[in-house]
């Protein structure tokens, strides 16, 4: 059995997929996004960090780990505590991260044993893996959360670190392979909420909207700045303003006029 | 909502709650008139009852479809000096209180002075009470081990059935003849009292006639007089139907509404009962009603809505009747908990939700008022659609209605003894608690103190508050080689405080079968007519008695804390603890954050911690259930606070969990305010570790942030997560939709607010990991943009 090094087990999710969930988020992952809301997901080993705990106006300074090593045994535990919601609701479990993909062998186990016990399963992944690991899992994912981020490769890799050619490869894949897809798109000021983004993205969707039956806009929010002060990572987002470029309505409208079922939110 | 709603609605939210001396002067006058030694108890009560409503002020507010009010006037609130006599000071604490206070007007303040406390004082039951209570009674009670509900108010806690809507006044009074006729003289010892308490039905069921009677003719004087002809007619109208009940039973929708309130004004006079008096299963009761006014063209839907919401209008205009002293404190509100059931099973087990239920949904989300209080009953076989129109009202963060598992309750009920048929027709009133509806006597005698409890345990048998020793001596805890042994010096000190407890109540409950008898009440609850006995007596069907156990979650934390450092991980010693507890975690900050932080804690499904729930649970319920009363009730428990957790925080010192001295405790089966991070699924779970089925009910709340209700969606997924807790045997859960200032509050206070989830943007995620700015940014959200 493997371990798995995971960062949060959030239960009652209710943004990640149908019903009432269980999401695992994984630790450690391939892209470096400016504008990641969860900055102690990105590396792959635990991280010890410094921080105040409250009591009153008073505070105590205390050590906190980020990041458990847990045996796919121990996680699924965790996930079936909620089994009765999970099935009362039609829900079930999601792997997130970081990218689940990148402890693959982790991953496929844990949808392997999801499915066993009927629970939905749903992968939510950045799409950057080596196709043959989403090969694998695909017999045992309900649904896929998959995020597109930017379609211009250059962008893509100045802002994430990677270039996008797996991404839309195991997309275009995944679709040939009649998976259930659900897209993600992270609308992030300046960087992909101009016009000529939204052009391409639906230069690059067009062919595939009746394969894909919703879209996500996440809007974003400048909720992670705390988190990136107490990893001591740059900041890459500072001084921008969650206003700034394309409003969220007007993208919204564009892929709703090329035929798309837009919602926003998770 | 219409202009004459409106004007009804603002009338009453704006009438200032103030005391009114006027049935403490009748009572008094109608004490002096005769020589009451000459005459029976019950027939004493039933001649006051009467003597009340023959001479009380009719109020008939402008424009208003349902008459009757307990006071001459709107929220003018009576008193109860045979029962609970306010001193002079006690009318200048209720008067210039900053919370929950009754203006006290000079004359009020005169006759209280001149007329009332000198007749009362040295005779009320009040003081009757305290001079049958032993020393050990007293210590309990005024170190806040314990609380007595029946110390400033009468028993009551209980619901109407469906009777008066198939019986008028007119044919209980037939009954009572042939019963009469019935009693034996020759063998059975109790016959003259029960022709005394028969008579004095009789005495009352007249009385209440005569009350309509009256606001009959008040009616037609007002409509000889009214110059607006519809106003005209709907006066005559409204007195036809004065006239007509409750004398007979009803013949229509609004006849039905206004038969109930004369109900509830007699029953709310006669004496001062807990939880007021409560119509229960509404719905179902008017069904018939609405549907054949429906059809024979009497009734439109629009008609009913404002016959309803008149209806509604009434019980605001009734506040909780004042409160002094303890009693304050443990239930420190305006609310009479007079808790309105919507939905469930009918009596033949099928699903009872019916076209009035939703009438009633859309009553309660337009009226929007603190009283009554309201409830769905969810069973398996209802409908999600109706759950969902609940929670739909639920988002507007009122807190109504609260949600309750019909199942459970139904499997409560015949735990306890009760037919299937009285259980289906029953629900949960006042805070959460169980019962049969019309048939049942059940009555809640205080709340318990189980962190006192323990506090004392853990001071071997003393209360270090005040020094005194009023429990048993256990052993200093440091010499305790195990957990286990704790836990078995705890299980001596509950057994010795409840005891003390069941003592003083089965004294109070004989002192007022003796000297207070309902009989008003006893006919309309069965078998009181049939058995000729007094519902205070154990004349109803089924007689049930409630301990309420108080601070589970607080409890379960301190054992666990306890065990977890001292026992198991041996973070620090027992004497480490003590000193910091005895400094009340002053210069301690360390040691306190890793109680609070570095502890396992009851509320998020962690067995460590839930186990010591449940180990309490079973000590708790075997301590008290199945104990025999006298009057023929069994002891059972419930887990319930209503504000008792606050005030049983301001008596105890610093706890094991971190909990500062005097902080409120962990209220109903909740966690401790904070303590559960795991979100509803995991509080649901360690919520159901006990077993509800043995318990007349428990009290659980959750926390939402409004924001996460945004569509239909979350709330589908919110009525789902609420099935589930029922499917787990839940018994009831209320959600709490916060405000701003709340949000605000908890960014000043973050380890009171770890539980509470907030709608970020594409994910949900708990408040206290936000940073400042978006906390910022989520207020004023909610402030300003709702949903």
């Amino acid at each position: 059995m493997s371990s798995v090094l995971v960062f949060d087990i959030k239960r009652f999710a209710v943004h990640d997929g149908p019903g009432i969930r269980t999401t695992v988020f994984f630790k450690g992952c391939p892209l470096n996004c400016w504008w990641c809301h969860n900055p102690e997901s990105r590396k792959s080993f635990t991280e010890e960090v410094i921080y105040q705990r409250r009591l009153g106006k008073k505070e105590v300074e205390c050590k906190k780990v980020y990041g458990k090593f847990m045996s796919v045994d121990e996680v699924m535990t965790e996930v079936l505590k909620d089994q009765v919601f999970h099935e009362e609701s039609l829900g079930g479990v999601t792997f997130s991260g970081g990218e689940p993909l990148f402890q693959p062998t982790a991953l496929f186990e844990l949808l392997q044993r999801s499915k066993e016990k009927e629970l939905h399963t749903a992968v939510d992944t950045c799409g950057h893996a080596d196709w043959k690991h989403l090969e694998k899992i695909l017999p045992f994912t309900d649904l896929f959360l998959y995020d597109l981020k930017l379609i211009d490769s250059e962008n893509h890799e100045k802002f994430t670190g990677v270039s996008t050619d797996l991404i839309t490869e195991n997309l275009k894949k995944l679709i040939d392979h009649k998976a259930n897809i659900e897209l993600r798109i992270p609308v992030i000021p300046t960087i992909n909420n101009s016009r000529e983004e939204v052009v391409r993205f639906i230069q690059f969707l067009e062919k595939k909207v009746k394969y894909i039956p919703k879209v996500h806009l996440l809007p974003y929010h400048k909720i992670a700045n705390g988190k990136y002060k107490k990893l001591g990572i740059q900041n890459m987002m500072s001084g921008m303003e969650e206003k700034d470029g394309l409003d969220i309505n007007e993208f919204k409208y564009e892929l709703e006029t090329a035929g798309f079922n837009v919602g926003i939110g998770g | 909502m219409n202009e004459r709603i409106e004007k009804l609605r603002t009338q009453s939210l704006k009438a200032t709650n103030k005391i009114s001396a006027e049935r403490a002067l009748l009572v008094t006058e109608f004490y002096k008139s005769c020589d009451i030694s000459e005459i029976s108890m019950p027939i004493q009560r039933a001649l006051s009852f009467k003597y009340i409503l023959e001479n009380k002020a009719i109020c008939i507010n402008d424009g208003e479809l349902i008459v009757g009010e307990r006071g001459p006037a709107p929220k003018a609130t009576p008193t109860y000096p045979e029962i609970c006599l306010h001193s002079l000071k006690d009318l200048d604490i209720l008067h210039s209180r900053e919370k929950v206070s009754f203006k006290v007007d000079a004359d009020t303040r005169k006759s209280y002075e001149e007329i009332i406390i000198p007749f009362w004082e040295g005779r009320t039951n009040r003081e009757r009470i305290f001079q049958n209570m032993d020393q050990l009674w007293l210590d309990s009670y005024d170190t806040g081990v314990f609380t007595e509900f029946q110390e400033q108010r009468a028993p009551g806690h209980t619901v109407l059935g469906k009777k008066i809507y198939h019986y008028g006044m007119l044919d209980i009074i037939d009954q009572i003849p042939q019963k009469l006729k019935t009693l034996d003289f020759f063998n059975d010892p109790r016959a003259l009292d029960q022709r005394e308490e028969l008579k004095a039905m009789e005495i009352t069921a007249l009385a209440i006639i005569t009350f309509a009677e009256r606001h009959a003719e008040a009616l037609e004087n007002l409509a000889k007089v009214e110059n607006n002809v519809v106003r005209k007619k709907e006066l005559l109208r409204m007195a036809e139907t004065c006239r007509n009940v409750p004398a007979n039973k009803p013949q229509n929708f609004h006849e039905a509404l206004q038969y109930y309130w004369f109900v509830h004004i007699g029953v709310i006079t006669e004496v001062n009962p807990w939880d007021s008096f409560n119509p229960g299963r509404l719905d179902q009761h008017l069904l018939p009603f609405y549907e054949s006014g429906l059809e024979d063209g009497s009734l439109t839907i629009g008609w009913a809505k404002e016959l309803l919401q008149s209806f509604w209008v009434k019980f605001n205009n009734h506040p909780s009747p004042p409160k002094v002293g303890v009693t304050a404190e443990e239930s420190n509100t305006y609310t009479d908990f007079c808790l309105i059931n919507m939905g469930g099973l009918s009596e033949d087990g099928k699903d009872a939700v019916n076209d009035v239920t939703y009438l009633m949904l859309d009553v309660i989300e337009e009226m929007r008022l603190l009283q009554p209080s309201s409830m769905v009953q969810v069973s398996k076989k209802n409908p999600d659609l109706f759950l969902e129109r609940a929670v739909k009202i639920i988002k507007t963060g009122f807190g109504q209605p609260s949600v309750f598992n019909t199942d459970a309750i139904i499997q409560e009920l015949m735990r306890q003894g009760k037919d299937i048929r009285d259980a289906r027709n029953g629900g949960a009133s006042g805070c959460v608690e169980s019962g049969a509806f019309g048939t049942e006597a059940y009555i809640l005698t205080g709340y318990f103190n189980l962190v006192k409890v323990l506090e004392i345990t853990l001071n071997n048998g003393t209360d270090p508050r005040t020094g005194k020793l009023i429990g048993v001596e256990t052993g200093d805890p440091s010499d305790f080689s195990s957990f286990d042994e704790l836990l078995k010096a705890f299980e001596i000190q509950l057994n010795h405080f409840v005891d003390i407890k069941i003592k003083g109540n089965n004294i109070i409950e004989r002192i007022f079968s003796k000297y207070m008898p309902v009989p008003f009440l006893s006919i309309l609850i069965d078998d009181c007519v049939a058995n000729g006995l007094d519902y205070n007596a154990g004349g109803a069907r089924y007689n049930t008695s409630y301990v309420q156990g108080v601070g589970l979650g607080s409890i379960t934390d301190m054992l666990t804390a306890i065990k977890y450092h001292i026992y198991d991980e041996k973070t620090f010693s027992w004497a480490e603890l003590k000193h910091a507890m005895d400094q009340n975690f002053e210069g301690f900050d360390q040691l306190r954050a890793q109680l609070v932080y570095d502890t396992p804690k009851y509320g998020n499904d962690e067995n460590y911690a839930d186990q010591h729930a449940a180990w309490v649970f079973e000590a708790f319920y075997k301590s008290v259930n199945g104990r025999p009363s006298p009057r023929g009730a069994t002891y059972r428990i419930n887990m319930l606070p209503t504000t008792c957790h606050v005030y049983f925080g301001k008596v105890t010192c610093a706890t094991p969990d971190g909990r500062l001295n005097g902080e409120p405790l962990s209220e109903g089966i909740s966690p401790f305010q904070g303590a559960d991070t795991r979100g509803p699924t995991a509080v649901m779970k360690s919520a159901s570790r006990f077993d509800h089925l043995r318990t007349g009910g428990t009290l659980l709340n959750q926390k939402f942030s409004p924001d996460f209700f945004k569509d239909d969606d979350s709330i589908r997924k919110v009525t789902k997560l609420i099935r589930g807790y029922f499917k787990l045997d839940g018994h009831h859960v209320q959600f709490n939709v916060i405000s701003s200032d709340t949000l605000k509050d908890a960014q000043r206070h973050p380890e009171k607010y770890q539980d509470l989830i907030v709608r970020v943007a594409g994910y949900s995620d708990y408040f206290n990991d936000l940073g400042i700015d978006l906390q910022n940014e989520i207020i004023r959200r909610t402030a300003h943009g709702g949903w």
